[in-house]
């Protein structure tokens, strides 16, 4: 396991993988940080904070890189570094974090505006009363594709405790947002589908 | 166990919020840190 950035350490340059004698292989890191902030955003559901900790995650990778093991899983590294600032911001502002999660939940209460169609913003109102632990993971596992091992290690747990994590998230999501088994119901609208059809994922 | 049907209806909204993060474009500030790390240590 790679360790995750502390401090003291004095920062080096890590030697070049199979790469370009003239390129920096912490150039890699680059290439995540749309999805970091995508999940900051989710997460936090404050773009300002959320890029605060996406700038403060590149910094340390950046610094810390000798740390990363090449060859080892470089996103899941990033997205730990990530996390455990998260944890870090909450554990200092939990009156806060409570207090807007409460104004979200009044704001799910009142009736979907489109009858049979979720809007995004519904999935995320419904995501924002979750634990942040279900949360997360319904982020890694189900909106980002992160397999099972991969956020296990992110969020330095067992694959069981993802597995149940994202059992009880999708359900109580399911539960929120009015679905039920078995039913076939559209969950999304022409506009949605449209992006759907025309962006990779 | 969740039924794999509503599973697979529940990741699928998932993707679309997450897709709908990635639209829009890294800040300014985040593009200019990146450019300042970029060119680190390189000559001139």
């Amino acid at each position: 396991m790679n360790a995750v950035p502390g401090s003291g350490d004095p920062p080096q340059r890590a030697p070049a993988q199979n790469a370009p004698a003239d390129r920096d292989p912490r150039e890699e890191i680059i290439v995540h940080l749309p999805a970091l902030r995508a999940f900051a955003l989710g997460i936090t559901r404050d773009p300002v904070l959320a890029d605060d900790m996406v700038q403060e995650t590149l910094l340390k990778a950046w610094s810390k890189f000798h740390q990363f093991r090449p060859g080892t899983n470089l996103r899941s590294w990033l997205f730990t570094i990530l996390r455990n600032s998260l944890r870090t911001l909450r554990r200092k502002r939990s009156r806060e974090v409570a207090e807007v999660d409460e104004a979200m939940a009044a704001r799910l209460a009142t009736k979907p505006e489109q009858e049979g169609a979720l809007a995004l913003r519904e999935v995320e109102a419904a995501l924002a009363r979750l634990p942040v632990e279900q949360r997360e993971v319904l982020w890694l596992v189900g909106a980002m594709g992160f397999t099972i091992e991969e956020a296990a290690e992110t969020c330095g747990c067992a694959a069981g405790t993802i597995k149940s994590r994202a059992s009880r998230g999708r359900r109580a999501l399911a539960e929120m947002l009015g679905l039920k088994p078995g039913e076939t119901m559209d969950l999304t609208d022409r506009a949605t589908l449209a992006v759907m059809s025309t962006r990779p994922l | 166990m969740i039924d794999p049907a509503l599973q697979l209806q529940i990741d699928e909204n998932l993707r679309l919020l997450y897709r709908s993060k990635l639209e829009s474009e890294l800040p300014e500030s985040l593009q200019d840190l990146v450019r300042q790390l970029l060119n680190e240590g390189k000559p001139g």
